[in-house]
């Protein structure tokens, strides 16, 4: 379980009657950890102008992101984002 | 659910609406976390793009929402989807940072509102026991993403020099004829697959009991896939105090010293994996 997988897959659970979701729609795929990498080494070197200093400056605070994301595999196998009840 | 008031609104479907209604209250509210106090100060930073952040409260607690349509982000642009569920992150660690214990959402919620009566508002009022209990159950703890490999060829290298069965097996395969040879070969795998089969098991269970004793609470997670000439033993999700970090990061690296061993962490980050299921009453003593 990466961070990815965290923040898609976990997090506190609200009752589905006042929720609206994304039934069946897998969320995690090559194309998305694929592209939360490429995002990640952007916003490292500060590429993503459009986000300003004081989210800049707190990239160095997202240190589970910075050693995450590059060792995500391309070729991980894919999980479908389905809500398991725990 | 609402004080047994007859909601006949229809059920949510995927259909699009309008960002507010003709009334200009929200259709909707993106939830990032539930934090907290009252009356935060203000957040500075925008949230998913570019929306205002605000704080939902009831209590001592609140709900930081943005407004928006009543359905979810369409997922199919996996830039544009990488984006959000990076600033969604980044929204929570900031809360998280800033605030203390807080209980993040998964990407992606996003509530139904009520033109008469604020849902969120109502779910917060009817869940606030179980919300604080779960939120002082976390303050001060982080998570932590634990992963411990093997090197197989060394592992393999140890286990074939510590079998005698092993040994005595390989010392003469080189003057036998080559069908026997090869027979003894497969023999020899087989012995020597048993032996890491349960070396694995002797490990995984012996650093998951070393690694418990350094955390407040852990979480054995399925393994995953692992790079070249490496295979993974244990993935675990760890909630640790931050006082007590030191003494995990100390057991990781004596565990990641060993030969043949080598130790991936990921955090600290806001506990998306103990939000759920935990009271205060959970924690072990």
């Amino acid at each position: 379980m990466d961070l990815l997988d965290r923040v898609l897959e976990r997090g506190l659970i609200v009752q589905a009657d006042i929720i609206v979701t994304l039934a069946g729609v897998p969320l995690i795929g090559i194309n998305l950890r694929a592209a939360v990498a490429g995002m990640e080494t952007m916003t490292k070197y500060g590429l993503m102008t459009d986000w300003d200093t004081s989210i800049r400056a707190r990239e160095q605070e997202t240190s589970s992101l910075a050693r995450t994301l590059p060792q995500l595999s391309a070729a991980a196998p894919e999980q479908s984002a389905e809500r398991v009840a725990e | 659910m609402l004080d047994g008031q007859h909601d006949s609104r229809p059920a949510p479907t995927l259909a699009p609406s309008a960002a507010v209604d003709h009334d200009g209250h929200p259709s909707g509210r993106y939830v990032y976390c539930i934090a907290p106090g009252s009356e935060p100060a203000p957040l500075e930073e925008a949230g998913i793009d570019g929306a205002v952040v605000y704080p939902v409260a009831w209590r001592d607690l609140h709900a930081l929402v943005h407004d928006g349509p009543a359905e979810p982000y369409q997922v199919a642009d996996p830039a544009l989807t990488a984006e959000r569920i990076l600033r969604h992150h980044q929204i929570v660690t900031s809360a998280w940072q800033r605030l203390g214990a807080i209980l993040p959402m998964r990407f992606n919620t996003v509530i139904v509102e009520d033109e008469v009566r604020g849902v969120l508002a109502a779910w917060l009022e009817e869940n606030y026991s179980s919300l604080r209990a779960k939120q002082a159950a976390l303050a001060g703890k982080a998570e932590y993403g634990v992963q411990v490999f093997w090197e197989t060829a060394v592992i393999l290298r140890e286990t074939f020099a510590a079998n005698p069965e092993i040994r005595q097996l390989e010392a003469d395969l080189a003057s036998l004829p080559r069908g026997t040879a090869y027979l003894r070969r497969q023999q020899v795998e087989l012995i020597a697959k048993r032996e890491v089969d349960a070396r694995a098991l002797r490990d995984c269970q012996g650093l998951t009991d070393r690694l418990r004793r350094c955390v407040d609470l852990l979480r054995v997670e399925k393994p995953r896939q692992a790079g070249e000439g490496q295979q993974q033993l244990l993935n675990l999700a760890c909630l640790v105090s931050r006082e007590r970090e030191t003494d995990l990061m100390q057991e990781l690296a004596q565990i990641d010293h060993q030969a043949g061993y080598a130790v991936r962490l990921v955090g600290p980050m806001p506990p998306y994996s103990f939000c759920s299921g935990m009271t205060g009453r959970e924690l072990p003593g």
